[in-house]
């Protein structure tokens, strides 16, 4: 009676969380999604524009709200390779691939911006006359000489199938990074020891600025080229693969107690399983040889 | 014998009669005849929901719907034929129906239970259909539920991982049942090495379901847990780690695909002898092949992992089990094939299937050698390539064993012989149409041709506008083959015991079969593939 009272609520949680209740949803992306929907996503972002930081706690709980056709605000100014200062105006005026990451990575950041370079070589779009790419610094004390490092070996890695001038690393301070990252619902934290968890994903921009598509997890070529060819018709379109990866720096050291238990919990159930296995077959024997002593 | 003594006609427990006598049987015939039904109803279903999408990409941009639908119902199709009709089919039907017969028992050890399973199933069903209706529909997540978004999705992500945990009971329960029958109901006459293919078959499928499923089920219950508590196993920020989730996901999707895959290879290891009047070839290497997947396939689910961040170790170690699962499928091929080598062969529509089969999934295989090597799998990750290598396993492979199933038990099922030629041309346009459907995709994939659009590259619509073609020839033979056997029932032509020449013992009683199965105990031979008298009396 109480296990079917439990199921009951248990069920009428689920069906009450269903209607749109429950703190999951709290801040969720609109369900419809899309280009039918970009106003009304955009509107969204406006909403949220003041919530998200680096810190704040108010903060959505997904890692990218998608912000499908809003705005970037084009008149941030962020550092180039070289120490100068760059508006986004400046080089969003074509179709723009925003990655943010930060070069010193423990995580995939490095695998991203290595995925992305080779994909370039593989796209059906030309890169550098049907679009740019611009990868941006979510950390505020990474200077230009990171940066400048980063493309040299990027730059490298893409074997000539982008001219240098159409690649840039950006550099910006606290401010333009948390503004351009809310300006796309990108959602990153700092950890103590310095890196930072945040999840791996591009967005692409039209050259009005206008959000497009977000692109998730390795950047295949067929992906990354689907999201250039609705940039260059400023259309923008539903996200397809959400399967979302979050680039983190585990200690694996911190967490060795749970390890531990875990492992010592698993022994102690597969011994008692083992002893009761063996107990049972003991006193069927011997039952057996009971029975076998009355028949004989 | 008379038919007023079969399963058809007599209910189990006896006295119910009417819709009490179906919906409370405790008869495993009835229940695999209940769970055929339901699971053809999925079935074209799904099949509908894909020659929809199919219809969708013949032209480029919007034609007969826009980009959410299209997610919606490519989730919707693979969360049907997975969990709904490839996991359930051959087991919950065929299993159900002939593996207490092929052992010689009257029942599953559990017969209520089994009829527990059959609730559960259709309840997780239903519950999976609610959950596209309402709140805020169906997730956005994909089949996996990958966190962190399952977690934050605005997606019915709770209700549908709670329709997979019941589905994944009644899968349970019925594994349950399996192993217990195997063990305490077969006849006593039976050793191990006498046990037909398909019934081994079945035994590994249900150690698997026993073992894995339950991590499927705890690892949803705790994504439910961090959708309502945020208790941060998986979330980063608290802690948790997110490839937890994934090897908890994959350690029993991955063997769930061999829960789809060995009951369909016991299927054809019992119709290729029987076509072929001629023994198995490596009985006993069959045997052990199939328990080798089951061990095999439920060591290898980091394989799906491989750029979500391993260590060296783990994905060498990973990936030299992925590499040894591939030996026991190919004995299998290699004795189907020796087992037809100099055989007298009989052609029929279930046999033709077995070699749709066979070829199908050695291409389906082939295919996933491409996708196993690291080096060409960069080339070809997440475009339409990995979709034609699927459907070539699971729908060639998989769906075309079902059908050759259903073709082979159909006459001891319900007692009746269907039409030959409608059976024929249905299954040579199914397989037509199928090649003509899924070599398409694999050149639009190396061509790089993303999976999960609604729309495309202009260089990509030749080839999706002939795919659309061979997937409406596909539709046409399979429906044309499940509509020529309903049809049978209407008109039927009333089978013999043993039209096909069978050895095992469902072809030694009527059909269809009595309540109680035999009413003589059964004639145990001493190797289930003898086809000595079969032989004799033929040459008669």
């Amino acid at each position: 009676m109480r296990f079917a009272l439990g199921t009951l609520v248990f069920i009428l949680t689920l069906l009450l969380h269903a209607g749109g209740g429950g703190p999951a949803c709290a801040h969720g992306p609109p369900a419809d999604g899309g280009a039918n929907s970009a106003a009304a996503v955009g509107k969204g972002g406006q909403e949220h524009d003041s919530a998200l930081s680096m810190t704040d706690a108010r903060a959505p709980k997904e890692w990218v709200e998608e912000k499908t056709g809003a705005y970037l605000p084009l008149e941030l100014v962020f550092r180039d390779e070289d120490g100068r200062p760059l508006s986004l105006e400046g080089i969003v005026d074509k179709p723009v691939l925003l990655l943010p990451v930060y070069y010193y990575c423990a995580g995939s950041c490095s695998r991203n911006l290595a995925n992305l370079a080779i994909a370039l070589g593989r796209l059906k779009s030309v890169p550098g006359r049907d679009f740019r790419v611009v990868a941006v610094s979510i950390n505020d004390r990474e200077k230009s000489e990171d940066a400048r490092r980063a493309k040299k070996t990027f730059i490298k890695l893409a074997g000539g199938k982008i001219p240098e001038g159409e690649w840039r690393f950006l550099t910006g301070d606290r401010e333009a990074i948390t503004t351009l990252t809310a300006a796309i619902g990108y959602r990153f934290e700092q950890q103590a020891d310095g890196t930072f968890i945040h999840p791996s994903a591009l967005v692409a921009v039209a050259s009005d600025g206008r959000i497009i598509r977000y692109v998730y997890g390795d950047f295949i070529p067929g992906d990354v080229d689907m999201a250039v060819y609705d940039a260059g018709r400023n259309t923008p379109s539903l996200s397809v693969k959400r399967l979302l990866d979050i680039c983190f720096n585990p200690d694996p050291n911190a967490s060795k107690g749970v390890v531990l238990a875990v492992k010592a919990g698993v022994l102690a159930i597969f011994a008692a399983f083992t002893a009761a296995v063996l107990l049972l077959y003991r006193r069927r024997g011997g039952r057996r040889d009971r029975n076998q002593g009355v028949k004989e | 014998m008379t038919a007023a003594q079969s399963y058809l006609e007599q209910s189990s427990p006896p006295g119910r009669t009417g819709w009490k006598a179906w919906l409370l049987t405790h008869d495993h015939k009835r229940l695999g005849l209940m769970y055929l039904w339901a699971i053809l109803f999925w079935f074209v279903l799904a099949v509908i929901l894909g020659l929809l999408m199919r219809t969708e990409l013949m032209g480029m941009g919007r034609t007969i719907m826009g980009p959410e639908a299209y997610n919606s119902m490519f989730t919707l199709h693979g969360v049907i034929m997975i969990f709904l009709f490839g996991i359930p089919a051959i087991p919950s039907i065929f299993g159900n129906f002939f593996l207490p017969i092929q052992l010689g028992a009257d029942d599953v050890f559990f017969p209520r239970l089994n009829l527990l399973s059959w609730y559960l199933f259709m309840f997780g069903g239903g519950f999976a259909v609610f959950s596209l209706f309402s709140g805020d529909g169906f997730p956005d997540t994909g089949w996996t539920f990958y966190v962190p978004f399952s977690i934050s999705s605005a997606g019915n992500v709770s209700l549908t991982v709670t329709a997979a945990f019941i589905l994944g009971m009644s899968s349970m329960l019925t594994g349950l049942n399996f192993v217990t029958t195997f063990h305490r109901m077969r006849d006593k006459a039976m050793g191990p090495m006498q046990i037909p293919l398909f019934t081994w078959s079945l035994y590994a499928t249900a150690w698997v379901q026993i073992l894995a499923t339950p991590v499927i089920a705890i690892t949803f219950v705790l994504v439910v847990l961090e959708r309502f508590l945020s208790i941060g196993l998986f979330e980063p920020d608290k802690g948790g780690d997110p490839l937890l989730y994934q090897h908890l996901f994959w350690m029993y999707s991955h063997p769930a695909v061999y829960i789809i895959i060995l009951p369909a290879m016991g299927v054809i290891s019992e119709i290729i002898p029987a076509f072929s009047r001629k023994s198995i070839f490596g009985y006993k290497a069959i045997v052990y092949s199939s328990l080798a997947i089951a061990i095999a396939g439920s060591l290898v689910w980091a394989h799906h992992m491989y750029s979500s961040g391993m260590s060296d170790v783990s994905v060498f170690v990973f990936s030299l089990l992925t590499f040894l699962v591939a030996v026991p499928s190919a004995v299998k091929v290699f004795s189907w094939v020796s087992t037809m080598y100099k055989g007298s062969i009989a052609m029929s529509p279930p046999f033709f299937l077995s070699l749709c089969f066979i070829y199908l999934f050695t291409v389906g295989g082939l295919t996933g050698l491409v996708l196993g090597a690291a080096g060409t799998d960069i080339h070809v990750h997440d475009t339409h390539f990995v979709v034609a290598h699927f459907h070539f396993v699971m729908l060639g492979g998989t769906g075309f064993a079902f059908f050759a199933a259903l073709h082979y038990w159909w006459p001891k099922m319900f007692g009746v012989m269907y039409r030959n030629r409608p059976a024929y041309v249905g299954a040579v346009a199914a397989a037509v149409g199928f090649v003509f459907h899924f070599v398409p995709m694999l050149i639009l994939g190396m061509q790089g041709m993303p999976r999960r659009y609604y729309d495309y590259l202009p260089q990509y619509e030749t080839g999706n506008f002939l795919a659309g073609f061979g997937a409406y020839l596909l539709v046409f033979g399979l429906l044309l083959m499940l509509l020529n056997l309903v049809f049978s029932l209407r008109n039927p032509r009333t089978a013999p015991a043993n039209p096909w020449g069978g050895t095992t013992l469902e072809w030694s009683i009527p059909s269809p079969p009595p309540v109680e199965n035999f009413t003589d105990s059964p004639n145990i031979k001493d190797f289930p593939y003898d086809f000595s008298e079969i032989v004799s009396n033929s040459n008669k």
